[in-house]
């Protein structure tokens, strides 16, 4: 998997990934190369999954009758 | 009762109760009028009031057991249905109304209504979970249908705000009740659902009376939902409210809190979750590390090392054995060796002429010193020597004979 394939991963393909990864790895599957590349392969998708979650930041907005957005705040 | 007899009060009012009782039509009657003097007894639950028409006067009493599961609160001059049965409380000689179920006047028809196209729409198969459609993992943009300043978005999105700050919402103002609400909610749904933009839809809106929640128990709104291809999460009322909309939708949360529950993980979970992901690669990746380091070790220490162990071993024995052939070969060789030696030497001694000559064999040799070997060598009246081993005769041939000894012919006679 190139960097860009892992790039353009949604949250839960990437979450997904890992999980296979880490079957195969804790089956006992692979060849001594194969579990390093998966073992970088799913701390980089860690680190995506992280990364998605750090930059999705919560965004309130409301949808106009003209179809414009406008930013909501709580009434409190 | 006879004319003529006198009775106790106590037996009239038994007697009176008596022919309520078998009154099948005040067994079982339902009453319309407003609530007066209502009178929630504190210790015992139970609720005292009158029914009102004008100047007419019911009285009724609605047990605790009755009255809890109640979804409005009895005020005074609210037009009400009460429906229950007639008697007479001895005790106080009044008629009144032991109501069993309350509520408020109009409402009977909203949930006939209500009930007759739940039938219809479950016939149609609009609330089959097979259509149902799946929600998310987490629904990064959320479509919220709702009024834009009731109690419901505010709980929704505070808990959205606790649980997980990740998301995109957008929220679709929409009445959500009175007469436009309905049009206004369908075409919300429409407009959200188009653009296929959205992970999911929330409609929602708080509690409310039957009544008040009407526009999600309307026909158009059901058919709006079903068709949706985004999935839609129908959260109306409280936990105890059911809506027609919550039936058709895909998911049915029982209060705005719960539906954002719903559309989201938790996000300390999903931390953990992803951390305790993150020590399993790196776990099993120690693991399958040191299970190679040890079949290494093995090989490299025991195995290849006992390998050449062998090996050397091997070849130190070879080395003895060859070692041992070749000291047994040498030894082997000496002792041929003595051993011909010791025969060459025999044979010597057998063959040295001075050994013969000691058993009393003499050698005859003519005046050159030729050995004579053969009588044919000899003339008669020829000088020799016969050499002794310790001395020599000179000798003259006289007579010459021929022949082994004791056979000779005449004709070479001799003596020797």
């Amino acid at each position: 998997m190139t960097e860009k394939d892992l790039e353009e991963l949604t949250f839960e393909e990437a979450i997904k990934k890992l999980e296979a990864t880490l079957e195969k790895m804790e089956k006992e599957e692979l060849t001594l190369e194969d579990s390093i590349n998966s073992f970088q392969e799913g701390m980089k998708l860690t680190q995506h999954c992280k990364n998605i979650l750090s930059k999705a930041e919560q965004k309130i907005e409301m949808l106009m009758d003209d179809g414009t957005m406008e930013e909501y705040r709580v009434d409190e | 009762m006879k004319q003529s007899a006198i009775y106790t009060v106590s037996q009239v009012n038994r007697y009176l109760k008596r022919i309520l009782i078998n009154d099948m039509m005040l067994q079982d009657l339902r009453v319309v009028g407003e609530i007066s003097n209502f009178k929630h007894h504190k210790p015992s639950g139970h609720m005292y009031f009158t029914l009102k028409e004008e100047d007419n006067v019911l009285r009724a009493v609605f047990f605790r057991g009755k009255n809890q599961h109640l979804n409005f609160l009895p005020a005074e001059g609210m037009k009400v249905v009460a429906r229950g049965s007639t008697s007479i409380y001895e005790r106080s000689g009044y008629f009144q109304l032991y109501v069993e179920k309350l509520e408020p006047e109009g409402q009977g028809e909203l949930y006939q209504a209500f009930e007759q196209l739940k039938a219809e729409l479950q016939k149609q198969g609009l609330f089959d979970t097979a259509y149902k459609k799946p929600l998310p993992y987490i629904s990064w943009k959320v479509g919220v249908i709702t009024s834009p300043t009731g109690a419901a978005i505010r709980d929704f999105l505070t808990t959205l705000e606790r649980r997980f700050p990740h998301l995109h919402v957008v929220i679709c103002p929409v009445a959500v009740q009175g007469k436009d609400s309905p049009f206004q909610i369908t075409s919300a749904l429409r407009r959200m659902d188009s653009g296929k933009e959205f992970d999911v839809l929330v409609l929602t809106r708080g509690g409310g009376s039957l009544e008040e929640l009407w526009s999600f128990n309307n026909e158009e709104v059901a058919r709006t939902i079903f068709q949706a291809r985004t999935p839609v999460v129908s959260a109306v009322g409280h936990e105890t409210d059911f809506s027609i909309a919550d039936f058709v939708a895909d998911c049915r949360a029982s209060t705005p809190t719960a539906a954002a529950e719903l559309i989201t993980p938790d996000r300390f979970e999903l931390e953990q979750k992803i951390s305790i992901m993150e020590t399993r690669l790196q776990s099993s990746i120690k693991n399958i590390m040191s299970r190679r380091w040890n079949t290494l070790n093995y090989s490299s220490s025991t195995r290849y090392i006992r390998f050449l162990q062998d090996r050397l071993n091997y070849q130190a024995q070879k080395v003895d054995e060859l070692w041992q052939r070749l000291i047994r070969d040498i030894h082997y060789d000496l002792k041929m060796n003595r051993s011909i030696l010791k025969s060459l030497e025999g044979r010597m001694n057998t063959l040295n002429p001075k050994n013969v000559m000691e058993r009393g064999f003499t050698i005859v040799v003519d005046s050159d010193k030729n050995i004579l070997k053969s009588i044919q060598q000899v003339q008669e009246g020829q000088d020799v020597n016969v050499i002794f081993k310790d001395g020599k005769v000179s000798c003259h041939v006289e007579n010459v004979y021929q022949g082994k000894p004791g056979e000779e012919k005449t004709g070479k006679e001799g003596s020797y």
